[in-house]
């Protein structure tokens, strides 16, 4: 368990953006926190990380969206409203993702099993008094340890 | 009488419109799937998906032979939308193209709504198009988008600007969630907006909130953009949580605000589009141009600025099959010819290869 605080959107993202750069293979990114605290924002940052030049915008409405172009495709989806198995498929959401990365919003608890891969989690919390500062709880599996060590070395 | 046909499903409403050459609708049928979805807080993938494969073929069991036996051109919604919903309507079609041995377009959504503003309502026909003024500068917004085109022909679209993370109608639904006002939201928080006394028809907020007018510089062209807009009203709903304030409705003010500087946004890029591109129309459409302070205020201001302005009936601005046909029946005056589609779950009028 990692606990960091940024003080911005920009430092949100800056972090975001080197997991991107260090990210090497399949990895399930779960966004864990309420409406407002940035978790569009650190996908937006991920993406440049991972060198994709486009734009991210919020998958709510859309429940997920492939960005394809950067060193690994990215997979974005929200599940607040759906995460049963039956839902998983008819997204596809295991062939998109494929080896890339898969960041998603609201995911339920089962989703790691469901989807089989290794997983970072991050939670996102105001910070008090400050509208701007967050604290971001990192959680995470064996696998993704290079990751994590790259990012804080 | 020569008819077509146009089915959409690429989203949680199934709609099935015939539609004659004169641009009156012939038959409409629609089944919503809103309370359907409704529990879980918006549209369920698997279900919309399911459900438009059992629907569609009730609906069209209900229109009369005699006008099916009329039709000679057949449309489908072919994206944007969610992929097994654009699937379900687009198998289907391929199915009565081949039965009835007819031609079938693709059709694209966002498209269906940029025209809508032209349609007919009940026994008019509509406008034919000659008569829509091209170029014209279009505004869509609704859940899952928030774009600007210049509209110079049917399939003639340059994509100006969009929003580069939320739509406006996703704003307003979290911020309904983060109130406890639940889904969907426009309707819900036009209604709460109206109790504060500081609200004027035209969106001119008087109040204790002030919120940020999202992108209003040259700087970001035609973009857009809600989600620091949506942060800065949850600060606000979490600083007065918990503290009570008896006798005041806060959050009629709040949502009043939110509303004033959603109108501004917005307009200041319609503004500026007019102003660039010369052009005399503007329209409004999608499913927040439903609501009453953007249509009072955008009529204000259209008229103060000297352009006209279109807005769709309502029952138009929602997803509907009638604004596909009647997408089509524009295509087929413009001599449009129907070519090789696929479903395309992302689809955007205006960006790279769309037309392709």
């Amino acid at each position: 368990m990692l606990e960091l605080d940024t003080g911005s959107a920009e430092a949100t993202q800056r972090l975001a953006g080197r997991i991107g750069e260090l990210v090497a293979g399949p990895l399930l990114i779960l966004l864990v926190g309420d409406y407002g605290t940035g978790k569009t924002t650190f996908v937006q940052g991920l993406a440049r990380g991972l060198g994709f030049e486009g734009v991210v915008r919020s998958p709510s409405y859309n429940i997920m969206k492939k960005y394809e172009g950067g060193r690994l495709p990215l997979v974005h989806a929200d599940l607040y409203r759906t995460g049963s198995q039956a839902d998983i498929e008819e997204l596809g959401l295991i062939e998109e993702t494929g080896e890339g990365i898969l960041a998603v919003e609201w995911p339920k608890t089962e989703l790691p099993q469901q989807m089989g891969m290794p997983w970072l989690r991050i939670e996102f919390r105001q910070g008090n008094g400050d509208a701007d500062r967050r604290t971001l709880l990192l959680s995470w599996e064996k696998e993704v340890e290079t990751v994590i060590g790259g990012m804080l070395g | 009488m020569r008819v077509l046909c146009a089915v959409e499903t690429s989203f949680d409403e199934t709609g099935i419109a015939l539609c004659d050459s004169a641009g009156l609708m012939r038959a409409s049928l629609l089944s919503s799937q809103v309370e359907l979805h409704a529990p879980y807080g918006g549209c369920v993938p698997e279900l919309a998906a399911r459900t438009h494969l059992s629907d569609l073929p009730q609906l069209w069991r209900h229109i009369e032979p005699e006008l099916t036996s009329q039709i000679r051109h057949i449309g489908v919604t072919s994206g944007p939308g969610l992929p097994g919903c654009l699937l379900a309507g687009v198998n289907f079609c391929r199915g009565l193209a081949a039965h009835y041995g007819l031609p079938l377009y693709g059709l694209n959504h966002l498209q269906g709504h940029i025209f809508s503003p032209f349609m007919g309502n009940g026994s008019e026909p509509g406008d034919s198009l000659a008569d829509i003024p091209f170029p014209h500068v279009a505004l869509l917004v609704s859940g899952g988008h928030t774009e600007l085109f210049l509209v110079r022909g049917v399939d003639d679209i340059e994509l100006l600007g969009q929003t580069q993370d939320d739509a406006v109608g996703e704003l307003l639904d979290k911020v309904s969630a983060m109130l406890g006002l639940g889904y969907p939201g426009g309707a819900r928080l036009e209604k709460l907006a109206r109790e504060h006394p500081g609200m004027t028809e035209l969106a001119d907020y008087e109040g204790e909130f002030e919120l940020p007018v999202p992108m209003r510089s040259r700087k970001y062209g035609y973009n857009f953009s809600y989600s620091g807009l949506k942060t800065a009203v949850r600060n606000q709903i979490h600083e007065r949580i918990g503290k009570v304030q008896l006798g005041s409705n806060w959050q009629a003010s709040l949502v009043a605000a939110l509303f004033s500087s959603v109108v501004e946004s917005l307009w200041f890029k319609l503004e500026r589009a007019v102003e660039e591109h010369q052009v005399s129309l503007i329209t409004a459409s999608g499913g927040v141009a439903i609501n009453g302070f953007i249509r009072a205020a955008f009529a204000d201001r259209a008229a103060k600025l000297g352009v006209n302005l279109r807005v769709p009936h309502p029952r138009h601005c929602l997803d509907n099959a009638e604004m596909m046909a009647w997408l089509l029946k524009l295509k087929l005056e413009a001599g449009i010819p129907p070519v090789e589609f696929d479903a395309r779950s992302n689809w955007v009028p205006g960006e790279p290869g769309w037309n392709e």
